[in-house]
């Protein structure tokens, strides 16, 4: 994608989520999604990447709400809407997909009802009508025999089935933003292969923004076009994947990458390196740069003031003052356009 | 009795219901009938024994009354077996039971069986109104409270409730007495139809639900408190779950969210309490039946006890537990419809 790219379809500009509207969560976190672009947003637990879905979503909960920054739909901001407006974009224009297949559906409604009820608010259809549909849909995520289980119980599928039921809900109505939490994390190794390539695939189909929420370096790799990094409720490295992951400059996006398993059995595969110390809570901050405290890299100055997030070469954007140095681009950051 | 789920309508071309296997149905009745006969069974020699563990009998509150000799009473006793030793009187008594014979109250002059007859529906109806209406009105109240906790509305409720939770019914039913039928003269004051009206058909319904207006709110007051808090408390628990947040992100509105996809699920302990509470009412309408000059099963119980009619005690004992293990068994059969996962073993 050049510079001069068409309007994307999902922005977020500065986006800051605060508890009590005091404490911040996530700060000066921006980044944006075009039709047909896969954005893979990665980082540790408790960095602020659900929060993030659910703030594009408008289901923050409790004391937690956007304090300031801008999310902007097809050029609608999301942020300012009235409820009314945002309900009829939910599960229409934009759907999620949930971490927890166990506990995301209603455990006294059947599958089927489900699915109805989402096509029902959303399209004027009559029952019989979207039965019918709702029963595609069950073909269409691949769960065998699905005309017996539009009656089922949530209760008596498996997790990797209820996913896909997950995933038949939010594309129940074409939505053009999706936004998957963690979509496999909640299932078994060979489940979540299956799981990931079909929610690509159907991305692929209908030309969807995917906003793929993960701590999963090697899922990103496979599926995303561009990544964002997040560390402590703000973006630290950003860019094409080959530009992230090829050469990253990030001293925690080099951590995360070393702290991955290297999927190898081998005898002397490399032990698991882990990032010492964790994520500061959001109370507990420091006013320097957030991953000072654990960074092999850091300096003074880095403890002084927060950096800027930065661009240095192509799209490849970086929040640091003393990076990694350029590695030797084990791939040309070239043809990747997203 | 109904059975869930085996021969529901279908609702959709291509679907069946969820089929409940009928053997295993077949088996649960079965395994719970058994249980239930085991349950009365330990009631009657329960209550029996603990009857006759009271000194008296009728004879003795009939010779308080009026003049009767040494033999007449000798005679009384031999003509009710009332001379027989406890454990043998028992044995009669189960064996009478099981062909439905009650036993013969001589203070009333007509069988157990008549008298409860006339007088069971009276409480029935009492009581099922009563639960009936304390769960819709708590559940509302519960659900409203939930849904505007810490704000005024939640206040207004938790304070109603309070006052209700902390008021004996049979103060509510004098305070009722006194503005609606003394001061404002709109309910009568007592009975259960008026008599002899000669009304037939929805003029006896009227008739009968004006008498029961006040005793039903009277017996209300206390369980609308007891659902509006259970179900305040489930509905902010529901209202947390992972599902509700996914009934949002589908769009819906905020009503679907919480009658549909959380009121379901906040139902289940509060159909569990329906059972207590029919529990409960059964034994404790006594007074709110003996201040609204009901002839139900609270007050016949009652004065069996002054009068030691044993029988007629019993009967209502025998009749009573009977009903609360037949509401029992429909409660848990409601349980299976509403929770799916709730399945027969």
């Amino acid at each position: 994608m050049t510079t001069n790219a068409p309007a994307p379809l999902l922005e977020v500009d500065r986006l800051k989520v605060s508890v009590s509207r005091t404490v911040p969560i996530v700060e000066d976190l921006s980044f944006a999604i075009a039709a047909g672009e896969t954005v893979g947003l990665v980082g540790e637990s408790g960095c602020g990447k659900s929060l993030t879905a659910l703030a594009i979503m408008r289901l923050l909960a409790g004391n937690l709400s956007v304090t300031s920054g801008s999310i902007q739909l097809d050029g609608e901001e999301l942020t300012k809407l009235p409820e009314e407006r945002i309900r009829s974009l939910r599960g229409d224009k934009m759907a999620m997909i949930y971490q927890e297949p166990l506990t995301a559906l209603n455990p006294v409604m059947t599958v089927g009802a489900q699915l109805v009820e989402v096509l029902r608010t959303h399209r004027k259809m009559s029952k019989r009508e979207a039965a019918a549909r709702a029963v595609e849909l069950l073909a269409l995520v691949r769960i065998p025999d699905p005309a017996a289980r539009f009656n089922e119980y949530p209760h008596r599928m498996s997790g990797g089935m209820r996913q896909r039921v997950v995933i038949a809900m939010a594309l129940a109505c074409d939505p053009k933003l999706l936004i998957a939490d963690e979509p496999t994390t909640a299932l078994d190794v060979t489940v979540q292969a299956q799981v990931l390539r079909l929610i690509k695939q159907l991305q692929r189909e209908a030309n969807l923004g995917l906003l793929l929420i993960t701590h999963d370096l090697g899922v990103v790799r496979q599926v995303a076009d561009r990544i964002v990094v997040m560390y402590a409720g703000s973006v630290v490295e950003t860019g094409t994947v080959a530009e992230v992951l090829g050469s990253p400059r990030h001293p925690y996006t080099v951590g995360l990458i070393a702290a991955r398993p290297s999927g190898s059995f081998a005898v002397d595969a490399q032990k698991l390196v882990e990032i010492s110390g964790s994520v500061p809570s959001p109370e507990a901050r420091p006013k320097g740069c957030v991953f000072a405290p654990r960074c092999p890299n850091a300096q003074d100055d880095c403890r002084a003031s927060r950096p800027h997030l930065l661009p240095t070469t192509g799209s490849h954007e970086l929040r640091c003052l003393h990076p990694m140095p350029a590695s030797t681009p084990l791939s040309a950051p070239v043809g990747m356009p997203s | 009795m109904t059975t869930p789920a085996p021969s529901l309508p279908e609702q959709t071309p291509q679907t069946g219901p969820r089929k409940v296997p009928s053997r295993a149905m077949l088996r649960y009745i079965l395994r719970r009938l058994s249980q239930a006969i085991l349950v009365m069974l330990l009631v009657v020699i329960g209550s029996f024994f603990l009857i006759k563990m009271a000194p008296g009998d009728f004879v003795d509150t009939l010779a308080g009354t009026s003049d009767l000799t040494a033999e007449q009473m000798a005679n009384l006793r031999a003509r009710y077996g009332l001379d027989q030793p406890v454990p043998v009187q028992l044995m009669y008594y189960i064996a009478r039971l099981a062909t439905l014979d009650l036993g013969y109250s001589p203070f009333n002059n007509a069988p157990v069986l008549d008298i409860l007859v006339k007088r069971w529906p009276v409480t029935a109806i009492l009581v099922v109104t009563s639960v009936s209406i304390s769960m819709v009105v708590g559940t509302l109240l519960g659900v409203m409270a939930a849904r505007f906790s810490g704000k005024p509305v939640d206040l207004g409720i938790s304070i109603l409730m309070l006052l209700f939770y902390a008021t004996p019914n049979f103060i509510i039913a004098v305070i009722l007495i006194l503005i609606f039928s003394i001061k404002m003269n709109v309910f009568p004051i007592a009975g259960f139809a008026t008599i002899a009206s000669g009304y037939t058909g929805w003029e006896y319904i009227r008739d009968v639900a004006w008498h029961l207006a006040m005793p039903v709110t009277a017996l209300c007051t206390f369980f609308i408190a007891i659902y509006g808090r259970i179900g305040r408390a489930a509905m902010l628990e529901v209202l947390t779950l992972d599902y509700i947040r996914t009934a949002r992100g589908k769009g819906l509105t905020e009503r679907r969210v919480i009658y549909v996809h959380a009121l379901r699920n906040a139902l289940l302990p509060l159909v569990t309490m329906a059972g207590l509470q029919v529990s409960a009412l059964v034994g404790g309408a006594v007074l709110i039946e003996t201040i609204f000059g009901l002839n139900g099963m609270g007050r016949t119980a009652f004065d069996a006890v002054f009068q030691r009619d044993t029988n007629l005690l019993l009967g209502v004992l025998f009749v009573s537990s009977l009903s609360v293990v037949v509401v029992n068994f429909i409660i848990d059969l409601l349980y299976m419809v509403l929770d799916p996962r709730v399945e027969i073993k």
